[in-house]
């Protein structure tokens, strides 16, 4: 079978704790072609993080075989530095180091990758400002607020120029319009980059605006029950909000995943 | 009110010394208590005057001597035992145990049987502190280098950090503050050890004139000496404070 450009294939995922061992995952395959923007939604722990935290190589499946680009990962063996560098991940807390200051924390992965950080500053004051934060550059984590903190935790994930984005949940802690100004922001980024972006969220509504197509997960163990490619066109923006194939994508999924909360229930 | 924190900071403590230094006084002339036991500050004041340049000034300098060469050993020492046990579950729970027994055993106890082995040497002092500060760097500091959150070493291996690269980025840093905990603990200790040295082993040093003078009921000398110990290791104390407000910048 031909491969996608991200292929995650029958992988499943016991975590073993000192008591049990938890079935994350059993049995999931899912394909992401090159530039595409596609959503993973489903209920809490069902497994999403879990999936693109495999495909960062934060953590080895347990069964079955994730490909990048035509790299099948060994799952003894870590990534070489040349293909982490092609995937930039966001967390789904800032997660930010409070021994650096806000630049520097930006400033981390080509840090450890061996760039040479002067010829990134104007790139990162750029991203730095397109999200607010340039004149809080030499301020320390623990003296910006908790939104402030994701949006750095956000550019952080992309400040390398990653051909693959993975975004876990990442404006938890935004409200609603610094999340759709953050959207959009996004949307441009990936119209102009052709990055490939994985973004993770419980927002259906999120889900549908922003995606080319949406998985949608049920939990314990977590599967795939359905892969919605999303017609709305190219040109996505808040207006599409109040169309009526909008809703009906929401409400398509929204059912899928309410079935599976509803016969947990019974 | 509003109070100018800094100015505070450094004012506070000196004038309580001062009021304490008053009530010394004041119960000394109260009580009419006997020199041999509590000699006024001022007697112990001109003690310290009168013998400095002829036994007080060597005496400092043989415990500052080992004072310092003791805590210069003991901190590489601590901080590589930290590092390395903190790598293998196994020897943290073996190893941890042992410093904080060896922690808290006296030291200087220990001299009569060095004694026996090597006779009296004056390396045995800068070994009793090494031995009494050691293991209090070391608890802290591996105390530090366990609990790191996952989520910090996570974004290492996300950016492809391997565990020795991950360790002096994100553990070290992260640890920083229990480390600087166990430095100023191991002053702490590292003024008691040098003392109690002074006074099993012999050969000079404060805790020796404080033995010396005491048994010569030249009690103003002795206080002169335990005056001169205590601010040896407030500085000691407070050099690394320093370091620390240098290095902790982000809290
Ligand atoms: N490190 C871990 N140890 C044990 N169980 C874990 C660990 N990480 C995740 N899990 C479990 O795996 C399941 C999926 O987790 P996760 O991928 O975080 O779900 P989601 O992101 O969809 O909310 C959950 O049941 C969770 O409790
Ligand atoms: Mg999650």
């Amino acid at each position: 079978m031909e491969k996608s450009y991200i292929s995650i294939e029958n992988v499943s995922k016991v975590f073993q704790t000192r008591k049990h061992s938890i079935a994350a995952l059993k049995d999931i395959s899912m394909r992401f072609e090159k530039g595409e923007f596609v959503s993973i939604v489903g209920p809490s722990g069902c497994g999403k993080s879990t999936i693109i935290r495999m495909v960062d190589d934060i953590i080895k499946p347990t069964e079955g075989s994730i490909t990048v680009d035509g790299f099948t990962y060994d799952n003894n063996v870590p990534l070489s530095s040349e293909q982490i560098q092609k995937l930039g991940f966001i967390f789904q807390i800032p997660n930010l180091y409070p021994w650096f200051t806000v630049k520097e924390n930006v400033m981390l992965p080509l840090k450890i990758y061996g760039k040479d950080l002067k010829e990134y500053d104007e790139r990162a004051n750029s991203l730095l400002d397109g999200v607010g934060m340039l004149e809080y550059a030499n301020a320390y984590p623990a003296e910006i607020s908790g939104g402030m903190s994701q949006r750095i935790g956000v550019i952080r994930g992309m400040i390398h120029s990653p051909d693959i984005l993975m975004m876990d949940e990442p404006y938890g802690a935004l409200d609603e319009s610094t999340r759709e100004t953050l959207n959009m922001e996004l949307l441009k980024i990936w119209k102009d980059t052709g990055t490939t972006i994985i973004f993770i969220t419980h927002n259906v509504e999120e889900a549908v605006l922003l995606s080319e197509r949406v998985y949608v997960m049920e939990s314990h163990p977590g599967r795939v029950i359905a892969d919605i490619k999303i017609d709305l066109g190219e040109e996505r923006t808040l207006d599409l909000i109040g169309e009526e194939r909008f809703g009906e994508y929401c409400t398509e999924i929204e059912n899928l995943i309410g079935k599976i909360e509803l016969a947990k229930i019974k | 009110m509003k109070i100018n924190s800094k100015a505070v900071n450094i004012c506070a403590p000196i004038i309580v010394i001062i009021l304490l230094i008053i009530l010394w006084q004041i119960i000394c002339t109260v009580t009419n208590i006997s020199f041999h036991v509590l000699p006024k500050p001022g007697e112990v004041g001109t003690a310290l005057v009168e013998n400095f340049r002829g036994t007080i000034l060597l005496d400092t300098m043989a415990s500052v001597k080992v004072m310092l060469i003791g805590y210069c050993i003991a901190v590489p020492l601590g901080f590589v035992i930290a590092a390395i046990s903190s790598q293998f579950t196994l020897a943290v729970r073996s190893i941890m145990p042992v410093l904080i027994i060896l922690m808290l055993t006296p030291m200087a106890t220990l001299v009569p049987i060095f004694k026996l082995f090597w006779g009296v040497d004056p390396t045995l002092k800068i070994l009793i502190v090494v031995l009494q500060c050691t293991p209090v760097i070391a608890v802290n500091s591996l105390s530090g280098f366990i609990y790191v959150p996952e989520a910090k070493k996570e974004l290492m291996r996300a950016l492809g950090c391997r565990k020795w690269e991950s360790f002096f980025r994100v553990t070290v840093p992260n640890a920083m503050p229990q480390i600087f905990t166990g430095l100023k603990l191991g002053c702490i200790l590292c003024t008691i050890a040098a003392m109690s040295a002074d006074i099993s082993v012999g050969q000079g040093g404060l805790g020796y004139r404080i033995q010396v003078a005491s048994s010569l009921s030249a009690t103003d000398l002795a206080y002169a000496a335990i005056v001169v110990a205590a601010i040896l290791g407030v500085a000691l104390y407070m050099i690394v404070s320093v370091i620390e407000s240098r290095i902790v910048t982000w809290k």
